[in-house]
């Protein structure tokens, strides 16, 4: 089987295989299991669509979606919004955090140089 | 509120890089009024040092965080201090101080809580018609998204009395903030009236001003805070 890698297999399923061990490695540790396992999953998830595009196309059959680009395609998408509106929803409570701590450090120069 | 026999009136003033403006303001203001706060939103020209020896209250920002916070400082500060009525006044020259007895005589009389400042029933002078029409736009928004009826949104000059003040809590930095005051009094039932103030654009000013595209982000803004909520 080795010997059908495509080019771009052999680069990228490498690369996906360490970051997966990596995680599992990190996930053994027990400190953040829970999010460790969920990148290790994920790192899997790619190297197998990489590696076998069939299987792409087999799910994306068994739900109802022609091609498995376009199954990959929307997953894509629905990580992105998901991964937006989190991020964006953390930006504006740090900027909340940080105004509320550049308030009270003026406030308190303030009433440090009239006493 | 019974009316207030000699009324503590503090002129709260969010300055960013208006070292050139800010003096002749804050002097003409400290005639009449002897409780000003300045808040020196993180200037990195000389806003802080040409106050030194002004005797107002001037606070600074360690990071710049916008007007809206800017603003918020100045508002606790002044409601720390004993504040009974608080006007927030721009730094740029472009109010007029002699509107601030107009601005005041409502809430003095019992009347409501927060007056707005309107350039739309008031006067401007010099204003460019592509401002005129972004902030027209403003205000549909605002009608369209806060229910509130309101002929100017985005105008600095605003009086609270204290009790309305400490329900004003601005969480946007940036200028997003005018609308999110004008929610903030319709949830928190303050009553409000709008007053003509007057106006005037000067080539500083509309350099120092917002431009127009900033009106998009603070629209896109709103709305993706409004879904988050």
């Amino acid at each position: 089987m080795l010997h059908q890698l495509n080019p771009f297999q052999w680069i990228v399923v490498p690369i996906l295989t360490l970051l997966f061990l990596h995680s599992l490695a990190l996930m053994a540790r027990g400190v953040r299991w829970g999010r460790d396992g969920i990148r290790a999953l994920l790192w899997l998830a790619a190297a197998v669509a990489v590696l076998r595009p069939d299987v792409t196309i087999i799910i994306a059959r068994a739900v109802g979606i022609g091609r498995g680009t376009d199954l990959v395609l929307y997953l894509f998408i629905l990580g992105f919004l998901g991964t937006s509106f989190y991020f964006y929803g953390r930006v504006v409570k740090l900027e909340t955090a940080i105004t509320t701590l550049v308030r009270q450090a003026a406030l308190q120069d303030k009433a440090q140089s009239k006493s | 509120m019974t009316p207030l026999p000699d009324p503590k009136i503090f002129i709260v003033i969010a300055a960013y890089n208006e070292a050139k403006a800010i003096r002749t303001v804050v002097d003409a203001l400290l005639v009449s009024y002897p409780h000003v706060v300045v808040v020196d939103d993180a200037s990195t020209d000389a806003t802080s040092e040409g106050l030194k020896d002004a005797p107002v209250y001037l606070l600074r920002h360690c990071l710049n965080r916008g007007q809206g916070a800017a603003l918020q400082t100045g508002i606790e500060f002044a409601l720390s201090s004993g504040a009974d009525l608080i006007v927030t006044f721009d730094a740029d020259g472009q109010h007029d101080l002699t509107d601030i007895p107009a601005m005041l005589a409502p809430i003095l009389a019992g009347e409501c809580d927060v007056t707005l400042g309107s350039r739309f029933l008031g006067r401007t002078e010099g204003m460019p018609v592509i401002r005129r029409f972004v902030l027209k736009g403003g205000v549909l928004f605002t009608r369209i998204f806060s229910r509130i009826k309101v002929t100017d949104i985005h105008n600095g000059f605003r009086a609270f009395s204290a009790r309305a003040a400490a329900h004003i809590h601005m969480q946007m930095d940036r200028m997003a903030h005018a609308s999110e005051i004008l929610d903030q009094i319709r949830q928190s039932g303050l009553r409000y009236r709008e007053v003509p103030v007057t106006i005037r654009y000067t080539s500083y000013s509309i350099n120092k001003g917002q431009s127009s595209w900033n009106a998009v982000k603070i629209a896109f803004e709103l709305l993706l805070r409004r879904r988050l909520d």
